[in-house]
């Protein structure tokens, strides 16, 4: 009975929180994010070159072959760090590349260095009303690929899209596109959280050659569930800074002549944000092995750490605003870049209500 | 990660289940019993305890040079977590088992240890906690309970409250002042006072369940023998905390089990019942209430496993053990709301009152559970613990 990182799973996260604490400081992710075109070559350099980019493809493919409880880990400390760069995404599309058996766009990630982002039908759901799968014809060369996708993260910021699409014989299939190639076009909407920019996606007739697609329903089935993991995952991990800067201000702002957090009043809301952390990496750690395990319920568990980070961690990002007193409501002011991420994971890919009904589906 | 079992804990696990189908009747079982504090039932299920004493299933924690099975904390969690799945109804051995047993190996003189340590083992002999006082709850060290030499005899004058088993008991533990002169950490020892001596008088408190099972304790003039301090003479306080944390700590896990079990029942009603022409499980309301009950002790005990491995890995967490009592509050008060939610006005009547649904046990459970953000430490105790001794925060 183990539930907590082991020794290898230890060293690994405080070797990419070292990496993170000195290339991405939140400076950068404001001057990149917030002042600049959200694009940040350097830095997913600097992380190819110390293999996390590649950390889901498999080794017998040159990629880092870690698993999903690793995954989780990139997850936790890219909420930290709050990393401006679509890496949980590269590592769920190589995932369901793996599952999908395409290995061409596999070589991509883990050669090229290549980024990816997903296009899937369950998060443009979050943003149209009646979304519908594009659709994919088959053609002499591969495929041949039109429609619609919404709210996909970093879109063009990234290099390759994933996209989920209906393939001619009904099936589901995952197609992996150049997000600057012919008729792949990219519209920016507005996003609060603007370290993860959000784009519609329209496809117009793109092509798509046999070696980057396949029909692969079972591939794409497993992709919500790990996406909402490492979401949760995320939010616990941006919580835990938060928290952190939170509690050093408590300790430092003095009013009537002593800190702020000497107050019951204040001390209580940082006990239960700080309990709620806690809890939140139970539920991540379980959720992530029971992925791992392909345990059969492994979405019951993937919607319990949703659940357990959703309005949980969007509480813990409005106590932390609040202790700041007014300088939490400025721009200037960090944690309303942790609030405005944690707030956006709580909305996507299934806020309370759903994860809730996803769990009633398993137990009533 | 994993949470499995190792071959030898399921083994152990089986042995101790095994033992519970064959020795332990239905009449003794927490759902089927209302109310076990009152002498009926008391033979029961002392005879019960003689029984798992006889066999080697009280102390499984002690030591083996004690007589225990030295029990791993992993073995510890699948034993209680047995019993309150077995319907076991709460062991009344426990202060002894858990509390005095422990106290009496690590300072006990050895003439102390030879007198009442294989009674606690065999379940002969029941304890009495008597710690808290009625202006001594959440500020214990405050206690007022005073033990003065005379000759040598301590004379024990004061009153304690909400410990439970006082009428029945052989021994009491009881923290009384010694120094009034010291600092109120300092001054106090833990006694051990017979509880059918003269001067001490029982009686019960009637809970908002309805029940009985908590006494005030009054000790007037009680006279026990010089050599009943256990521990250092003035460091009862210290004696004494140790135990406490351990309360709150891993220990809250077979709670979990005993609210699935009751979640489990929940969940059946609501599949079978219907209000107002619905069946309640397809409600959509009801449904979300059902699965953030369900979540909610199900992650009480996810985040008990993770402090768990700390333990097992020789890391134990401190004041963390203050987060679990956290989630065990709003577990079990949420559980409680749930039921009378589901079950309506039906359900509004308490154990033993005119007709009531499942026989008051929805609105006893939900009575019930307003006790635990009080007992244990409280709630606002456990969140100072966090903010200061966890986040750092300064006292005020």
């Amino acid at each position: 009975m183990e539930l907590e990182l082991n020794e290898e799973q230890g060293l690994l996260q405080s070797g990419l929180r070292q990496l993170l604490e000195g290339a991405c400081e939140l400076r950068r992710v404001r001057r990149h994010s917030y002042d600049g075109d959200g694009r940040d070559p350097e830095l997913w350099k600097e992380l190819a070159e110390g293999g996390w980019t590649a950390s889901g493809v498999p080794e017998t493919l040159d990629g880092g072959g870690l698993g999903f409880e690793e995954a989780a880990i990139v997850a936790l400390e890219s909420g930290r760090s709050l990393l401006h760069q679509p890496l949980i995404e590269t590592l769920l599309a190589a995932r369901a590349l793996q599952r999908a058996g395409c290995k061409a766009p596999l070589s991509e990630i883990a050669h090229d260095g290549a980024s990816a982002t997903l296009a899937v039908l369950e998060l443009s759901r979050d943003f149209a009303p009646d979304p519908e799968l594009p659709r994919a014809r088959s053609t002499q060369a591969g495929w041949e690929l039109s429609g619609e996708h919404f709210g996909v993260p970093f879109g063009p910021l990234a290099q390759r899209c994933l996209v989920e699409a209906e393939l001619e014989s009904g099936e589901a299939g995952l197609l992996w596109v150049s997000t600057d190639q012919t008729g792949v076009g990219w519209r920016e909407v507005g996003a609060m959280d603007r370290t993860v920019r959000r784009y519609a996606l329209t496809l117009e007739a793109v092509e798509v050659p046999g070696e980057c697609g396949a029909g692969a329903g079972d591939a794409l089935g497993e992709l919500p569930d790990e996406w909402r993991v490492l979401l949760a995952a995320q939010t616990q991990g941006a919580c835990a800074r938060l928290l952190e800067m939170t509690v050093d201000y408590a300790k430092k702002r003095e009013q009537f002549g002593r800190p702020i957090g000497a107050n019951q009043a204040v001390k209580v809301r940082l006990a239960l944000a700080a309990a709620a952390v806690e809890r939140m990496l139970a539920a991540v750690y379980h959720a992530a092995l029971k992925i791992e395990q392909g345990a059969s319920d492994r979405g019951r568990a993937a919607a319990m750490a949703k659940l357990e980070t959703a309005s949980p961690g969007a509480e813990v990002a409005t106590q932390g605003i609040h202790v700041h007193g007014a300088l939490g409501y400025t721009w200037e002011q960090d944690v309303q870049l942790f609030a405005k991420r944690i707030k956006t994971n709580e909305i996507l890919l299934g806020s309370d209500a759903d994860c809730l009904e996803r769990v009633a589906r398993t137990i009533l | 990660m994993n949470l499995d079992l190792s071959p030898s804990e399921i083994a152990f696990r089986e042995k101790f289940r095994a033992w519970l189908r064959e020795n332990l009747t239905d009449d003794l079982k927490w759902e089927r019993v209302a109310d076990l504090s009152h002498s009926g039932a008391w033979e029961a299920r002392r005879g019960f305890e003689r029984r798992m004493g006889a066999d080697g299933w009280l102390g499984v924690a002690w030591p083996r040079e004690y007589g225990g099975q030295g029990a791993t904390l992993l073995e510890q969690v699948i034993y209680q977590e047995e019993l309150v799945r077995s319907g076991a109804p709460a062991l009344t051995s426990s202060v002894g088992l858990e509390l005095v047993g422990p106290i009496l190996m690590e300072v006990g003189s050895e003439e102390q240890r030879h007198r009442f340590l294989t009674p606690i083992l065999l379940g002969e002999e029941v304890w009495y906690q008597g710690f808290s006082e009625p202006n001594a709850g959440s500020d214990l060290a405050g206690l007022q309970t005073r033990a003065v030499l005379d000759g040598d005899e301590w004379v024990i004058h004061g009153q304690k409250v909400w410990g439970g088993f006082a009428e029945h008991a052989d021994w009491g533990a009881v923290l009384a002042r010694t120094d009034p002169d010291a600092p109120k950490h300092r001054g106090i020892s833990f006694m051990i006072v017979p509880m059918k001596a003269p001067g001490i008088t029982v009686s019960y408190i009637k809970e908002m369940t309805g029940g009985e099972h908590l006494n005030e304790v009054f000790f007037d003039g009680v006279r026990i023998p010089r050599e009943n301090v256990l521990g250092p003479l003035n460091q009862g306080w210290r004696v004494a905390n140790r135990l406490l944390g351990y309360e709150r700590g891993v220990m809250t896990l077979p709670f979990a089990t005993r609210y699935e079990r009751f979640w489990e029942k929940l969940r059946d009603f609501a599949s079978s019942n219907r209000r107002r022409g619905e069946r309640l499980s397809e409600r959509p309301h009801i449904r979300a209430a059902l699965a953030r009950s369900y979540v909610d002790v199900q992650m009480m005990r996810l985040a008990n496993l993770r402090w768990l491995t700390h333990y097992l890995r020789g890391t134990p967490p401190a004041e963390e053990t203050s987060y679990m009592k956290v989630y065990w509050a709003q577990a079990h008060q949420g559980l409680g709301d749930l039921a009378l939610e589901l079950g309506g006005g039906a359900a509004l009547g308490l154990p033993g009152e005119l007709e009531t649904l499942a026989a008051g046990a929805f609105s006893n459970e939900w009575a019930f559970s307003r006790s635990t953000t009080i007992l244990g430490g409280t709630q606002d105790i456990q969140r100072n613990i966090i903010a200061e001794r966890i986040l750092g925060l300064p006292r005020a």
